[in-house]
């Protein structure tokens, strides 16, 4: 059994999940898009995934209940831990570095609670 | 003698009513349905019978009547009211030779105040060391390349003391810096940046507002000015209160002016004389001259402008209207009434480097044009025709108002109605003694939207309307709202991401986002001082009209008619406003169960069986 979120000692971050083999242009625009907006994000390499499933097992593990999934193929999902797994607040498919900024900015932002675009 | 089928129709501005009664050879009366319908064409013009025909027969058919059955139908004497709005800004904020930028972007970096003189990042590597660097990114620069940039030119010994960026990464630069200065984002015209000039740039701290650069002593010191350029600079700082961050280049003649823009002049006519008034004195200029002229016969306006054109194209709309082919003279066509709104427009700066909006003042006018000529007797002619029928005009559209109203629970003579409708206010009263008046004064429910619109800056009627009409509400997450009166509400499905953390309007048909970054105390005030300056104020306006001696405090039961009557706060401010004179004033509840709607239809029916009951 996994231990409760509370008892974690992780300081709250958006965590973001990425398979292996990511594109790493894709996570740093991500990261940067969260970072200009203030927010922490932890990124974490898992087994292989699609982007949405990803992003929602990152939600369920991250303090703050967003997260980021990004598959090897570098299709992006932000999620929150309490939407259905299959409707993510964002998906990005064959983006653009903006595109992927943009993604991790929405992800900062649904913690910050700002307008998403 | 039996029972009689007669059916009371009432073509308004914007809907057609109808009223299906039997009357007894008594005059008793006993009410069948009611319906309601979209107004075709102008009333009182023959293209209106159109709608007339429909809400009949809607209303026939709901109650299972045939045509024939029919004994009557009863047609309300309407004046044909046409309005219209026009816009007149008067202000205009203009930035020459790119002194400021003050559109105070989300993400600013760093804080503090930055003094130097601007250089391009491209120029950097050259920049001689001893002179403090206000560098200048243009867009397409990577962030690490930014910052490396800068950390390599502080490390040759330069003092890089601020940067503007033309990217949104303010905080990604700064964060990269060995030295953390201010940098100001999101610049979009930043090739307009004059290089070479002395500038400062200031970002404050989050949550706080720059304070050197909105106060004209903090930017004469920085720049130390003489008194007469410290005068000069006074418009940038007020420009550039209130924003988190800013920057303010030092060019030799550069300025922020708050030009006023002439917007020519307004003739009213009255009985006795004519008042010129320049629109842009604003409203109180313009509604004070109208008070001196009363009762008004005409107005003109300057052509060429707006108020000018507006003015035409309302006695246009008549005119055409009016001319059937028959060849008959339009009759006299006179602009009778006229409201004017100091309003505010959210407008692009001239000059502005970054998008910069500033809040222009302007005047919105309602104006309203009447015709002494009535063409009701060709819509009844018509109507007989299609129906196989009679059809008589039955009474005056405000007398029929007064009758109607009169059948709302707990009111009685002597009743002033109100009548809220999408062009005009209209009131009309019933003496204790029997003696009717009425008037029509211009400005309702259409500029209530077009003040929304501009105020907020929507650009989008509809949405404006949306506004109007429903309350609004914050979406705190993807599963619950908290509504303008703090309640919360949580949903089953999630909120759609286009509404996350927006202000929304909540239509029946779900959550519409606003585009605007006010909070929802902004808007919901711009919502209620739009229906304040126009229907408080127009209800005012009406009932002094017709108020004994004018005298607000001798009217006894006030009753709110028409579509506006129906909104959701409108009754109540109208109530507060007149709770200190005394009067019982609601919204009508016509035959107990009609709420505001179908006065004037019921009026007629009621009209018909007194005159057969004597």
């Amino acid at each position: 059994m996994s231990p409760r979120r509370e008892d974690r000692v992780e300081p709250p971050a958006v965590v973001l999940h990425h398979a292996p083999g990511a594109p790493s242009a894709v996570l740093r625009e991500v990261s940067a898009g969260a970072e200009e907006e203030g927010v922490p994000l932890r990124l974490q390499r898992v087994p292989d995934g699609a982007a949405v499933a990803l992003g929602h097992a990152a939600a369920r593990d991250s303090r703050l209940s967003v997260g980021v999934g990004v598959s090897a193929d570098g299709a992006v999902a932000v999620h929150h831990a309490q939407l259905p797994a299959d409707r993510p607040a964002l998906a990005v498919r064959d983006g653009t570095p903006a595109d992927w900024r943009r993604a991790g900015r929405t992800a900062a932002r649904v913690v910050t609670g700002l307008p998403l675009q | 003698m039996s029972d009689r089928l007669v059916v009371g129709v009432d073509i308004g501005n914007s809907t057609t009513e109808a009223c299906l009664a039997l009357v007894g050879p008594g005059g008793a009366v006993t009410h069948l349905g009611t319906a309601l319908t979209r107004t075709t064409g102008v009333k009182g013009t023959p293209a209106s019978t159109e709608g007339a025909l429909t809400a009949v027969r809607r209303v026939l058919a709901d109650v299972g009547r045939r045509p024939d059955e029919l004994d009557r139908v009863l047609l309300n004497e309407a004046t044909p009211v046409i309005s219209g709005l026009a816009m007149e800004t008067i202000t205009e904020t203009v930035i020459t030779e790119s002194t400021m930028i003050g559109h105070n972007p989300a993400t600013p970096g760093g804080e503090g105040l930055g003094v130097g003189v601007t250089v391009s990042v491209l120029d950097l590597p050259e920049h001689p060391v001893g002179e403090p660097a206000v560098v200048v990114v243009p867009a397409g620069w990577d962030f690490d390349d930014v910052a490396g940039a800068l950390n390599d030119a502080v490390a040759r010994g330069v003092e890089v003391v601020a940067a503007v960026l033309a990217g949104d990464d303010a905080v990604l630069v700064t964060n990269r810096l060995h030295t953390p200065v201010p940098v100001v984002d999101e610049v979009s015209a930043v090739e307009k940046v004059p290089l070479g000039m002395r500038a400062a740039v200031e970002v404050a701290a989050p949550g706080r507002t720059i304070r050197t650069l909105s106060n004209t002593y903090g930017i004469a010191t920085v720049f130390d000015l003489d008194p007469d350029q410290t005068r000069q600079v006074s418009p940038v700082a007020r420009a550039l209160t209130g924003n988190r961050s800013a920057v303010v280049v030092r060019t030799p003649s550069g300025d922020v002016t708050d030009r006023r823009i002439p917007v020519g002049v307004l003739e009213l006519r009255g009985e006795t004389r004519t008042v010129k008034v320049d629109v842009d004195a604003g409203a109180e200029a313009i509604m004070a001259a109208l008070a001196r002229v009363q009762p008004l016969r005409d107005a003109h306006g300057e052509p060429g402008t707006h108020v000018g054109g507006m003015l035409a194209a309302v006695r246009d709309t008549m005119a055409d209207t009016m001319a059937d082919g028959s060849g008959e003279a339009p009759g006299d066509i006179a602009i009778r009434d006229v409201l004017a709104v100091d309003t505010f427009v959210p407008a692009e700066v001239r000059g502005g480097l970054a998008g910069e909006i500033a809040l222009e003042n302007a005047v919105g006018l309602a104006a309203m044009v009447r015709t002494s000529r009535s063409r009701m007797q060709a819509v009844a002619a018509r109507v007989a025709a299609e129906l196989a029928t009679e059809a008589t005009i039955g009474g005056v559209e405000g007398e029929m108002a007064v009758l109607g109203a009169l059948t709302t629970p707990g009111v009685q003579v002597p009743v002033v109605v109100v009548d809220l409708g999408g062009g005009s206010t209209d009131a009309a009263s019933l003496s204790a003694d029997g003696v009717c008046t009425a008037v029509h004064v211009a400005g309702a429910g259409e500029l209530v939207t077009r003040l929304v619109d501009s105020e907020l800056a929507l650009d989008d009627r509809e949405v404006a309307e949306w506004v109007k009409r429903w309350p609004l509400a914050k979406v705190e997450s993807f599963f619950h709202v908290r509504h303008e009166d703090g309640t919360v509400q949580f949903f089953d499905e999630p909120l759609p991401s286009h509404v996350f953390a927006r202000v929304v309007v909540l239509t029946p048909d779900g959550p519409v986002p606003l585009a605007t970054r006010r909070s929802l105390d902004a808007v919901r005030r711009v919502r209620r001082e739009a229906k304040q300056r126009v229907f408080v104020v127009n209800t005012l306006r009406a009932l002094r009209q017709v108020a004994p001696d004018g005298d607000l405090r001798r009217l006894d039961f006030v009753v709110l008619l028409g579509g506006s009557a129906l909104d959701f706060e409108i009754p109540d401010l109208i109530a507060d406003a007149l709770a200190g004179f005394g009067v019982v004033c609601g919204t009508g509840n016509v035959l107990g169960d009609q709420g505001p709607r179908n006065a004037v239809a019921s009026g007629l029916v009621a009209a018909y069986a007194n005159g057969l009951g004597g």
